[in-house]
Order: structure tokens, then sequence, then C-alpha cells
């Protein structure tokens, strides 16, 4: 199965679950999320989920100077960010659970 | 980091930024943000073996890169917009603007300090507030919340293209020439005159909405 298809559905959710944690940078994030297990994210997705979720009013943004570089522009979940991956994960872990049980004993015993 | 690799990250930036010539200002200062900030961690990361073909690899072609972003980032698939004239200049113009409003805003403080002093008034001394209002306004865009390090990329262009000097806050970019031609300010596609500017923008935000509404596991 093709993963990157998986992801596209999932990648708001993982975003917002590697900020809870901490707040971070772009690049970052990208980081944590191949370090979690999501090798096939694609740096442009995630860039482009932050600047969708940051729209959508979940995010908040702030610079921080950097002695070795340019600045970094860091991304964290406010209020409705925290809403949004509570109600994101409980959405998941219903549909994870139909999978796993649809998996384990087939769709006849399940019905 | 050597020069093959500023030319490298800095056409790739350039491509990119093309690809997103159709969205409002504000909304293209913060992608062209991040991608250059991008650009600038991978390139460090591959040290010497930067090339246009290792970032190519790394990040797929500055069209499937934008591509891929644009998905994510809920934009339309494809620009149907028109670029209005050069992204590059459009993003110079925001960026003077905000020193510009700053400016004014610092100079209204400054005058009012003044005149409540009754002692403090002479024409000079009004010339010193005004020139440290610019100085405040200039130093606001460049540290403050609302332009954040946008501004620090554009006056790197601009100093780029008029000393030739490269800069510290954005290295590598090398993209700016300073405006050499003012009438390009007036090309910007279906979108003529300074007040119909902010109506395009209007239109492509709703139209952002309109497509958020579409998508509705978003909310």
């Amino acid at each position: 199965m093709d993963t990157s298809q998986l992801l596209k559905g999932v990648l708001d959710l993982a975003v917002l679950a590697v900020l809870r944690d901490s707040d971070g940078y772009g690049y970052d994030l990208v980081r944590r999320l191949r370090a979690a297990g999501l090798t096939e994210v694609g740096d442009a997705s995630v860039y482009g989920t932050l600047r969708r979720l940051y729209r959508a009013g979940g995010l908040t943004t702030y610079v921080v100077p950097s002695d070795e570089g340019p600045h970094r522009k860091y991304y964290g979940l406010n209020d409705a960010g925290r809403h949004l991956l509570d109600e994101s994960t409980k959405t998941w872990q219903e549909f994870a659970e139909a999978m796993t049980h649809l998996l384990a004993t087939g769709a006849k015993e399940a019905a | 980091m050597n020069t093959t690799l500023e030319n490298a990250a800095a056409e790739y930036l350039e491509a990119v930024g093309d690809a997103f010539a159709d969205l409002p200002d504000d909304e293209l200062a913060d992608i062209v943000d991040d991608v250059a900030e991008h650009l600038e961690q991978v390139t460090a990361e591959f040290g010497d073996d930067a090339s246009r073909a290792a970032l190519e690899q790394r990040l797929g072609t500055p069209e499937q890169y934008a591509t891929e972003l644009r998905a994510a980032a809920g934009y339309p698939e494809t620009a149907r917009r028109k670029a209005r004239g050069s992204w590059k200049l459009r993003l110079l113009r925001f960026h003077v603007t905000w020193v510009i409003r700053l400016s004014v805003a610092a100079a209204a403080v400054g005058l009012g300090i003044s005149l409540a002093d009754e002692y403090w008034y002479p024409e000079w001394q009004f010339g010193a507030v005004v020139a440290i209002a610019i100085a405040g306004g200039i130093w606001l865009a460049v540290n403050g919340p609302a332009a954040s390090r946008r501004t620090c990329f554009v006056s790197s262009q601009m100093l780029r293209g008029w000393t030739g000097t490269s800069q510290q806050c954005l290295q590598g970019q090398g993209l700016g020439r300073p405006p050499s031609s003012s009438r390009r300010y007036g090309q910007r596609g279906g979108c003529s005159g300074h007040g119909s500017r902010r109506r395009c923008s209007r239109s492509f935000s709703a139209r952002i909405r309109r497509f958020h509404s579409r998508a509705p596991h978003l909310h």
C-alpha cells in the first residue's frame, strides 16, 4: 500500500501531535515526524500543512533569532489547535479501531 | 556556504516563488520566508555537495515542491489568477509600505510627546523627532511582531542589489535587484490601481474560504 496516500489524510493530525510536545520551526517538525516513523513525509507537505493550520486559526507563530543563521519561524498550538487535536485524535482512534477489528476478524465476523 | 550552493538555492527559491505569484502579498511573503528558511537548512545539511541536482533529488523540482505545498496548504491547485507583476517587486513594495506605516506611527507618537512639553519644540528638534521616528519605523519593521524577519529578507535584496554586499540575515538568496523601473509596479494582471489590489486580495481570500468550506474536515 502506498504510504504517501495514507499520510495525506493524517498529516494535519501528525503535525498537531508533534506540536503538542513543544513548539518547533518547519524543518525541525519535518525531522521530528521522520524520527517518529513517518519516513515518507514530504518536506513541502509539512510546510503547506503549517500554513493551512495557521490560516485556520489553530497555530501561533513567532520568530526566534539564531546566532548561527537566519531567524527561525516557530509554530505552536493555541487553544483552537489543541481543541482540533483532541477532536482529530478521537476521530482517528475510532477509525483505527474499526480498521484493526476489520483486519483481525474479517468482514463476516465483524458484521 | 560555497558559491554554487548559494546560486542553486537562490535559483530554486526564485522558481518556487514564481509558482506562488498569484497569492496575495502577505501570504506570498510568508511562503517565501518559509521556503527560504527551509532551503537554508537543507543546503546546510548538504555541505559541499549542494547543487541544483542535489536539491531536486531531495525536494523534487521547484514545480513539484510548489505543487506539493499548494496541495497541503489548501490553495487552488492551479494558479487561476494571473501573476500580478514580479513577485519580488511586490514583496519589496509590501515591506517598504510597512516601514512607512510604522514610521508614521512612531512620528505621530514623537510629535505628541514633543508638543506636550512646552519647552521642547524648536524646528531642529522636530526634525530630530522625525529622523528618530523613521529609524524607529525601520527598526520596528525589522524587529517588530508584524513584519518579523520578512523585512530583513527584502532589505537584504535591496542592499545586495545596490551595494553588491552579501547580507547576514538571509545568506544565499541573491534574488534581488532594486526596482529599476517603477512602471512594473503598475503591472498586476487583472488588478490595476492601488484600490483594486485590496479587492483582488479579498476575492482571493474569499476563494480560499470557499475552498475550505468544501473541505470541512479542517474545521
